[in-house]
């Protein structure tokens, strides 16, 4: 009999491919004390304002120490209710099409867990956040792939969601504007994609983490449109806009059923999100849209900044209209992407992550992350120019 | 703080250490708010020339995110020439919102500094005819102690910062030139023990160092 204690490990996990992230995490990490300057982070390198984090203390202090119910508090679900109808156009009930969840994370597998059967086919658009295609194999649902492509500023496309339509696809995964590429969608573009997903009666989970960090013009979000909110699940949270990561706190929004079904896994298996992280977030958004511009602001800043060097250095870069990473194309440099970035880092000490990390689709290009200061950003920038060019 | 490159010459003529942070002129904003309930007390301008500042002036705006740039850093920034950045700021200069660099300092491990002690006065007055408080004010943030000198509403009229190497320096400013000054009714003097925050600076702790991962999804 084997003892192997991998015999244990279940079929589907075990097929599960390692986090192309999770290797170059390794590679920098080998690097500790060298001077790396990382744009390879995926969060805010503001810590999150006071104001929160005195709310968070304030409600311990008060002894705020228990579950609470199982959609979120209630004061925090009529918060939000609030939010998404002034930011995003879509009115949902406090009561019962909103669910507090551990970050948009856990509102994503909720999802797939409560409208994936086995064998069901998912869509996503790719290059992709990393965490897309895993959360469908663990469901045992099908990923069905829709490429983006950097001639279109890597926003999706109607057609090239129909090309990679099969009969049976019943989900499609959103992420605009996109980890790892900045792309958006013109609300044109929105249209067509929301009168596919009529047409093929798609239910859409639309992941808007990023939304609050557009720079050029309102974002929109596919739930505002016609016909739309009863065929979406509105998924947001606070990692990124609150600078908040840490805390572990989002939500879901959408058609009472379905969050319902949603709640029935999230019950089961998280009981709650933890209630700090909640009162935390009731407080950030009754007072802190003011932080959050600011943060834009300098986000704003830093991607013209990177952008501008990006292409004087010689790597292609579209300037991408949400999010807070550039995805410059490297091939210019006669390297893979691969290549490049394992050379940047050894040759410069400038952590960027492979484009394939995100799905083959990333080919030729990197993610550069730019929450990062100013003084680190320029630097980082006269590297890569070193890297590139072989001046200075 | 790095030295190339640096802003003005009066930034490093004066000081050789602590962080800088550029004094803008509090009137110079069009925030009319924050000065606007004693605005006749002040006699403060009505209008500004608003151009400076909607958009606001991006060179002043990253002096005022309180990050110590370079004028080269500044420049890739702002996307400007360094030339560019220093015409901002002498334009700044020329029109008396921008009127010079300090280093923000933690005074109590800065023996060199020759500050050991720093004292908020409140003063009431008689107004004068035809001057108002203006000539008064005028005449007492002259001397060398005064660092900062306001009009205030409430209970009294002056509020005054005042520092000195001992207290026995600023104790004898406050007996010998202020409260001698002709129409000073009162002073109340208030030394000040520790500070926590300076002019934005958090002075003991502020942030743990960063644990941010490296490379995340
Ligand atoms: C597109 C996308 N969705 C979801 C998440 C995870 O968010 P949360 O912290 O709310 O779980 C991330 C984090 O990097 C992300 O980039």
């Amino acid at each position: 009999m084997s003892t192997d204690p991998k015999r244990w490990v279940a079929g589907h996990v075990a097929a599960l491919p390692k986090s192309g992230i999770r290797d170059f995490f390794e590679l920098v990490a080998k690097m500790k004390g060298q001077d790396v300057i990382s744009l390879g982070v995926g969060e805010p390198d503001f810590v999150t304002p006071w104001h929160i984090r005195e709310a968070a203390i304030y409600a311990l202090e008060r002894g705020k120490t228990y579950y609470t119910s199982n959609l979120g508090m209630i004061e925090l679900r009529k918060a939000i209710a609030g939010y998404v109808e002034e930011h995003f156009s879509v009115g949902y009930r406090p009561e019962d099409q909103i669910i507090v969840t551990v970050g948009v994370s856990e509102a994503l597998d909720l999802a797939c867990r409560a409208f994936c059967n086995i064998g069901d086919k998912v869509m996503f658009h790719q290059p992709c956040y990393v965490s897309y295609h895993p959360s469908i194999s663990l469901v045992h649902g099908t990923g069905v792939a829709v490429p983006t492509y950097a001639k279109d500023n890597f926003a999706l496309t109607a057609e090239a969601l129909r090309a990679a339509w099969t009969p049976g696809c019943k989900i499609l995964m959103l992420n605009l504007p996109c980890n790892p590429t900045g792309g958006t969608c013109s609300v044109e573009q929105l249209e067509k994609i929301a009168a596919f997903c009529r047409e093929k009666d798609l239910l859409v989970l639309s992941d808007e983490i990023y939304s609050e960090l557009s720079f050029d013009g309102p974002h929109t979000s596919i739930a505002s449109l016609p016909g739309m909110a009863e065929r979406t699940i509105f998924l947001h949270g606070f990692s990124k806009a609150f600078a908040m990561t840490g805390w572990r706190i989002g939500y879901a929004c959408g058609p009472a059923p379905l969050i319902d079904a949603m709640m029935k896994v999230h019950q089961y298996t998280m009981l709650c999100a933890s209630i700090i992280a909640q009162e935390a977030a009731l407080e950030a958004l009754t007072r802190g849209w003011d932080s959050v511009l600011k943060m834009r602001e300098q986000y704003h800043r830093r991607r013209d900044l990177v952008v501008r060097r990006f292409n004087e250095i010689g790597l292609k870069c579209h300037s991408p209209r949400g999010s807070f990473y550039a995805f410059p194309d490297v091939t210019p440099t006669g390297r893979t992407e691969q290549d490049f970035a394992v050379g940047l880092l050894q040759e410069q000490k400038v952590a960027v992550v492979p484009g394939t990390a995100f799905g083959e689709n990333g080919t030729g290009h990197v993610r550069a992350c730019f929450a990062t200061s100013y003084e680190q950003l320029i630097d980082a920038c006269d590297r890569m120019d070193r890297f590139v060019n072989g001046r200075k | 703080m790095s030295s190339e490159g640096v802003i003005g010459t009066d930034r490093l003529e004066l000081y050789e250490f602590g962080v800088s942070a550029p004094r803008i002129c509090a009137q110079g904003f069009a925030d009319g708010g924050r000065v606007g309930t004693s605005k006749n007390k002040c006699g403060f301008p009505g209008g500004f020339s608003a151009n400076l500042f909607s958009p606001m002036n991006p060179v002043l705006k990253l002096l005022l995110d309180g990050v110590s740039l370079s004028t080269a850093q500044i420049a890739q920034v702002a996307g400007m020439t360094e030339v560019e950045v220093q015409q901002h700021l002498e334009q700044l200069k020329k029109d008396k919102i921008f009127l010079g660099w300090r280093p923000v300092l933690d005074l109590s491990r800065e023996a060199a500094a020759g500050v050991a002690v720093r004292a908020v006065i409140e003063v009431k007055v008689t107004p004068e005819r035809g001057g108002g408080f203006n000539r008064f004010a005028e005449r007492i943030a002259r001397f060398d102690e005064v660092e900062s000198c306001y009009l205030m509403s409430g209970g009294y009229d002056l509020l005054i910062f005042v520092k000195g190497p001992s207290l026995q320096k600023v104790a004898a400013f406050v007996s010998e030139k202020l409260s001698t000054v002709e129409g000073v009714l009162s002073t109340s003097t208030h030394f000040m023990l520790r500070c926590y925050k300076e002019q934005g600076f958090l002075l003991d702790g502020g942030e743990a160092p960063t644990t941010r991962l490296n490379v995340a999804p």
